[in-house]
């Protein structure tokens, strides 16, 4: 494993500290004109999304770690594990229940995402940022009604319940924000 | 995935990543890169991303869209590499982050801009032609030394940068404090310098590898004359209110209730432990003056100058660096720093004179250096020659020109006051 000495550095680098990986968000060289140098970091956790503060002095170093990012495309779920595909050199990816987290309710087959490997084992997923899904179930709005202040709950192609304007029927396919799991519009269809 | 990297304009160095499908660019809030500048219009261009396939069309934008300085009118097919200019914004086109984010223009070459706003460079002007005008009218004449010299400052913490010619170690100077004592030596009195100094490793938002010193001396000074010059100086040049003194040890006890110079060793551990920050791993291995230096840039520095200009005194002797020792308390040595919202701007000594005692410290730094695995560095220098004959006394002050065009225009990074920094050059 290669290391990074302090004057490597930079916002970006991903490293190791303590057995989990990390990038380095901020960066900040201090240094009394005569005196010791230190760096003040601001590091993510790329499992727990947590955010870590460490001072290092000048001649420290940091394990780099094996983290890149690569293009998926969602294939399947079986049990408690989803499957994807590199868009690449066809490599199958395991992700259990817990790494996918809420993203579940957007997955659809074929689906286009990103996935963080650490050591050539997915971590994380990011779904694209808006994806479209048809609605499976829900009531009927009541007719007239084209408000979007109103809502209601729809069931949707996976399995997740979206909040919705009371127009939308079942049949529709509707566009959601993955960030924030808000609906976005009705799609029309052709 | 694929990004769009800023390579201009504040942003600078930034990274909006794209997402798969559709991806508008523009001022409005709900574009997917989302860009607020009044030279961009609403929804300015698209940006297909079928992986590997990239495909960006203007949206009628109304200043348009370049594609490597050509004018987009069809939809194109992007490649890595491909330089995007939105309005006034500059991106380049990139599949993977570059390791270093804020490097990518200079590695590139893709940006030949100056980082700094011409109207920056402006003040600059005019703040150089400030400055000589002040050393003029206090009676001294402006010098010029080399920058690169046979010579150089032996110090644990600088890293000068060699230079070998002619089969001969030559360093560039990390400041011009030996040439210019020479000068007093063969009998000059009052003398000032802006020039260039080099210290390797040094980045970050206060520091560029290759900066601006201004530098001055003056013989026959007491340290207070010199003190009360340098305050008059930095409040006249920002046009604040006089400058304020507190001691090395006052501020230490006001900030986190330490003595510098009287508290144990044990005393100064048990503070740092119970500190609500996370100091480096083998903090414990750090020397004294490490961890003076560790408590003083996390706690005491930021409460320094935040009215008015503060110049800190009485320096520990293990810190004296080239300055003497206080004859009337032995502890401090006669060194002094201005600060000014936080930012350390000025180092100012009454010069040591004892060229045995200068001796003695090059000594101490280079075994100090040894330990830390860094290479010795010569030890006989002009200046040795020069203090063998007889230094006069004398005060001189180093004062970083580039944080005081920062502190003069507002900004927080020095690529703001710099045609072009390091990663630039």
């Amino acid at each position: 494993m290669a290391t990074y000495k302090t004057n490597d550095f930079r916002k970006g680098l991903r490293v190791e500290i303590n057995g989990e990986p990390y990038m380095m968000i901020e960066m900040n060289f201090v240094k009394p004109g005569k005196g010791n140098a230190f760096y003040k970091c601001k590091l993510r956790n790329l499992l727990r999304n947590t955010i870590l503060d460490r001072t290092y002095k000048g001649g420290d170093s940091l394990e780099s770690a094996d983290v890149e990012e690569v293009g998926c495309q969602y294939l399947y779920k079986q049990g408690d594990t989803f499957f994807f595909m590199n868009n690449d050199d066809y490599d199958q990816y395991e992700l259990s229940a817990e790494q996918v987290g809420d993203y579940w309710k957007y997955l659809t087959e074929g689906m286009k995402c990103q996935t963080v490997l650490w050591n050539e084992n997915p971590i994380t997923l990011t779904p694209p940022n808006h994806v479209e899904l048809k609605v499976e179930y829900c009531e009927p709005g009541a007719k007239g009604d084209t408000a979007t202040s109103v809502t209601k709950p729809v069931t949707v192609e996976t399995g997740a319940e979206i909040l919705c304007p009371a127009f939308i029927e079942m049949g529709n396919i509707i566009k959601v924000d993955t960030r924030t799991g808000d609906y976005v519009e009705r799609v029309n269809q052709k | 995935m694929a990004y769009l990297l800023a390579t201009n304009g504040l942003d600078r160095g930034q990274a909006h990543q794209l997402v798969l499908g559709d991806n508008v660019i523009g001022r409005d809030a709900d574009c997917t890169v989302h860009l607020n500048l009044p030279s961009v219009s609403r929804k300015h261009v698209r940006l297909v991303a079928d992986d590997p396939h990239f495909t960006i069309s203007d949206l009628n934008s109304a200043n348009g869209t370049k594609i490597n300085g050509h004018q987009l009118t069809n939809p194109v097919s992007l490649q890595p590499g491909d330089v995007i200019k939105i309005g006034d914004l500059e991106f380049s086109f990139v599949l993977k982050l570059p390791d270093i984010a804020e490097n990518v223009s200079g590695s590139n070459r893709t940006n030949f801009q100056p980082t700094a706003e011409l109207s920056t460079l402006q003040r600059r002007s005019e703040l150089l032609a400030q400055v000589r005008t002040f050393f003029c009218d206090h009676g001294f004449d402006e010098v010029e030394t080399p920058i690169l010299s046979i010579d150089t400052v032996v110090d644990r913490h600088l890293f000068p940068i060699p230079l070998v010619i002619h089969d001969e170690t030559y360093w560039l100077q990390t400041s011009p404090e030996f040439h210019m004592k020479r000068l007093l030596t063969a009998g000059m009195h009052a003398i000032y310098q802006i020039t260039r100094a080099f210290r390797n490793d040094e980045k970050g938002p206060y520091h560029n590898l290759e900066f601006t010193m201004l530098e001055w001396y003056r013989t026959s000074w007491s340290t207070d004359d010199a003190i009360t010059f340098l305050g008059s100086l930095v409040s006249t040049i920002l046009s604040t209110a006089a400058a304020q003194t507190i001691s090395y040890q006052q501020a230490f006890m006001a900030a986190i209730e330490i003595d510098p110079l009287e508290d144990s060793t044990a005393k100064l551990l048990r503070c740092i432990a119970g500190l609500d920050f996370q100091p480096p791993e083998n903090w414990r291995s750090m020397d004294r003056d490490g961890w003076l230096d560790l408590l003083f840039t996390e706690y005491v520095q930021p409460t320094l100058g935040l009215d008015v200009p503060t110049i800190l005194v009485d320096y520990p002797l293990s810190q004296a660096a080239l300055a003497r020792q206080n004859p009337d308390n032995p502890k401090v040595a006669e060194r002094f720093e201005l600060f000014f919202h936080g930012l350390e701007l000025a180092n100012g000594y009454h010069e040591l004179l004892d060229v045995q005692e200068l001796r003695r410290r090059n000594e101490r730094s280079n075994r100090q250096r040894e330990q830390d695995g860094q290479p010795r560095l010569p030890q006989e220098s002009y200046l040795d020659t020069a203090m063998q004959s007889g230094l006069p006394d004398c005060c001189g002050v180093a004062l970083g020109f580039d944080r005081l065009v920062m502190l003069a225009t507002g900004a927080t990074d020095i690529s703001e006051v710099i045609a072009f920094p390091f990663d630039r050059a």
